[in-house]
């Protein structure tokens, strides 16, 4: 579930760069950053935008190997991770994988 | 000098007025309980470490006292021995063992001169592997500092860049890669980047990516912690990985090929021996 309720900075920035970049048919961006608030490394850290889960399909990904295309999405996201953005796990699926997906998986 | 190195932590707020992130001081943190006779024992021994070690500040922490601060520096057991600089844990030392905490603080001891760590080695399963240890002086130039990372990165078939030791991740996705590579039985030498901060800057742009866990294989950046579990997944990462069957393991495999394995001379056409016909 997309978390609409306070979309911090840099979730916006996620979002809406994702958003221009990949034209997805389904974008999910999950902020675990509280998981991890309590960690020595995050000591000091104040934000509540550092670890995130990105769910992404898009046709933008057909041809390209999961490489290329977490590189895409970091290679966007460089300023973000510039300021605060610590960590982010990806899926990215093409339609067609998802739809894939969806049928072999058992909900 | 040496006077206020050595505190007995009485407040959180002491701590934070303490504990500077950003300088380069090195700290060594002592959690211990006074229910835990161990400690009686190591906290004389954190004690004149820090009446030598003057370039170092020593915390004595009552970890009970202290629960977020514990729980912060994931305190599992005392007594536990943290090492910080600039704000990360760069070493820990669990339990009530004197000479691994002397030899410890010794490390952090030589103020400026940064002794990078070597590269640690571990082998998936039970089989030691002895690593060699990659020193190197502080300030690289550029060039310097990327044949080094050429060096590191293909100084093992499956090289993984990891927070934390095989033996001690200190991060969920670390963690994570190092149970994947062992559950699929492939050997791996690590390298620890909490330990060192300049390599682990300069691999992010070596490898172009921005994030750790970081895994290499022959040389080549295959990916972090989701590309390798899609690859284990789907197959791929075993094929890109050389077999590393040793004869137990070839043993192992065949015996349990079939309900009944007979091991015969020749073959079931052409046996070669009376007996095994």
């Amino acid at each position: 579930m997309a978390s609409q309720q306070e979309d911090g900075p840099i979730t916006s920035s996620i979002r809406n760069i994702l958003t221009d970049l990949l034209k997805p048919t389904s974008l999910e961006i999950i902020n675990d950053s509280s998981k991890h608030a309590h960690h020595s490394a995050m000591r000091g850290v104040s934000s509540k935008e550092t670890h995130f889960r990105v769910n992404v399909v898009s046709e933008e990904f057909a041809g390209k190997s999961t490489m290329q295309r977490h590189r895409l999405i970091y290679g966007a996201l460089n300023k973000e991770f510039e300021s605060g953005l610590h960590a982010l796990s990806l899926n990215t699926k093409t339609p067609e994988e998802f739809a894939k997906l969806s049928a072999t998986s058992q909900q | 000098m040496a006077s206020t190195n050595y505190i007995d932590l009485t407040s959180d707020q002491e701590f934070a007025t303490i504990f500077d992130a950003k300088s380069s001081t090195v700290y060594a943190l002592n959690f211990w309980a006074s229910w835990a006779p161990p400690c009686t024992q190591m906290n004389q021994v954190f004690e004149e470490l820090a009446a030598k070690n003057s370039a170092l500040k020593f915390i004595k922490i009552e970890a009970e006292k202290f629960p977020d601060i514990s729980e912060e520096y994931e305190i599992a057991a005392v007594p536990s021995f943290v090492i910080v600089k600039e704000g990360k844990v760069v070493d820990r030392v669990e339990g009530a063992n004197a000479p691994e905490l002397s030899k410890t603080i010794a490390k952090y001891s030589k103020s400026n001169s940064y002794t990078t760590l070597p590269a640690q080695s571990s082998a998936a399963v039970g089989n030691g592997g002895a690593s060699p240890s990659v020193a190197a002086p502080p300030t690289l130039s550029p060039e310097e500092m990327s044949a080094r990372l050429k060096e590191l990165t293909s100084s093992a078939s499956v090289m993984i860049f990891i927070k934390g030791t095989p033996t001690a991740p200190r991060c969920q996705f670390s963690r994570q890669l190092l149970e994947i590579l062992t559950a699929q039985n492939i050997r791996f030498s690590s390298f620890n980047i909490l330990a060192d901060e300049e390599v682990r800057q300069a691999m992010k742009t070596f490898s172009d990516w921005p994030t750790f866990p970081q895994v290499y294989v022959k040389g080549e950046f295959v990916g972090g912690l989701d590309i390798v579990k899609e690859m284990v997944a789907t197959g791929e990462f075993q094929a890109l990985v050389p077999a590393e069957k040793d004869l137990k393991t070839r043993m192992n495999e065949l015996i349990h090929k079939a309900p009944l394995m007979i091991f015969i001379k020749g073959s079931p056409e052409t046996p070669r021996c009376g007996f095994s016909k």
